[in-house]
């Protein structure tokens, strides 16, 4: 059954990443939590563009960090075809 | 599940309808101050109560559903308009105009969807007037929400590109702009609305969470989020349970947009 679901599951593990990632600013930021999400929401509220834009680019490159790990780890599970 | 959804078609046709009402139903308007009567509980006088100037909930209740049922469909106008635009001329055009446009589209689709619209956000100035916050945020959510549906656009545009009937007609000597109106978009026309309607929910919930950030429409203009940022002080909901009215709207609508929107013809 795993090897048959696997490589979805992983591919999901990849996108839920960048999912938990968006949702980490609403939830830091009320629930007074601090991390990534609250220092972006402080940065828009003072209007601090250069920390918001490295913010999004280091979110960006984790997503991206995530998907490509999950491709690589898909295809080293994937069973040898004969 | 099709009574699920008839229901769910009455229940956002009857907000619709409450909102678009709210003249009638609350007509001291939600931004008029009952100073002698701040903070009350349900009455016969205040449906839900007042908040703590004085304001009747449910009239701000009636006008932010109004704002953001009426301004979410505008942004997914503006949207769809701009997807078709970008991803229907990508694939009518092919080769290297289809091969960049999925390039910018996939660049698009990898920010980060949240951490994109408080950055632009924060671009422009904070402190304007409630109206000119309501256009901005709205218009951010239709001018950034575009590349998803130009992604599905443009694979239907090349699929029509490809077609025999696109292949007899440009044998027939039709070509250009008159082509693509004519032959390309008329047949679009099926995905387009599955993506303005897919676009909607997508655009309530992120206007919620823009409002509960203190980044959406400003006051005293009320909407769904900046609704929901009134509950951030909230002690006891036990004592007050009134106050989650906005909530669970919220709920109610969305999940009424899922079980309306699960029908194949519109997702497919």
């Amino acid at each position: 059954m795993l090897p048959v679901v696997g490589p979805q599951l992983i591919a999901l593990g990849g996108i839920t990443i960048s999912i938990a990632l968006g949702a980490s600013i609403p939830v830091e930021s009320l629930c007074g939590l601090p991390g990534i999400g609250q220092l972006a929401w402080q940065a828009a509220l003072s209007r601090d563009l250069p920390l918001l834009v490295n913010l999004t680019i280091l979110v960006t490159l984790v997503t991206l960090l995530a998907n490509s790990s999950a491709d690589v780890m898909i295809h080293i599970l994937k069973p040898k075809q004969a | 599940m099709k009574a699920a959804r008839l229901l769910a078609c009455v229940i956002v046709v009857a907000v619709c309808a409450l909102s678009l009402g709210a003249r009638w139903l609350a007509p001291a308007g939600y931004a008029h101050q009952f100073r002698e009567a701040a903070d009350a509980p349900p009455s016969h006088q205040h449906l839900l109560g007042t908040d703590e100037v004085g304001r009747d909930r449910f009239a701000r209740v009636l006008y932010g559903t109004r704002i953001s049922l009426l301004l979410a469909p505008a942004a997914a106008l503006v949207s769809t308009a701009l997807a078709a635009l970008v991803g229907g001329l990508a694939g009518y055009l092919g080769g290297i105009w289809l091969k960049l446009a999925r390039a910018f589209t996939d660049l698009f689709l990898s920010l980060p969807w949240l951490f994109l619209l408080i950055t632009v956000r924060a671009l422009l100035p904070l402190n304007v007037s409630p109206l000119t916050s309501v256009l901005i945020t709205f218009l951010i959510l239709g001018l950034l929400g575009w590349a998803q549906s130009a992604r599905v656009l443009s694979t239907s545009a090349d699929a029509l590109r490809n077609s025999d009937f696109v292949l007899q007609a440009r044998a027939s000597g039709l070509h250009g702009p008159r082509l693509f109106l004519i032959h390309v978009l008329p047949n679009l026309k099926p995905v387009l609305y599955a993506q303005f309607w897919i676009s909607i929910p997508v655009f309530i919930l992120s206007e919620a969470n823009l409002g509960v950030l203190g980044l959406g429409v400003a006051e005293p203009l009320p909407s769904w989020g900046s609704l929901l940022r009134e509950l951030e002080g909230l002690i006891s909901f036990r004592e007050e349970p009134w106050r989650l009215v906005p909530l669970l709207l919220l709920i109610v609508v969305m999940t009424s947009f899922q079980i309306l929107l699960s029908n194949e013809e519109v997702t497919a």
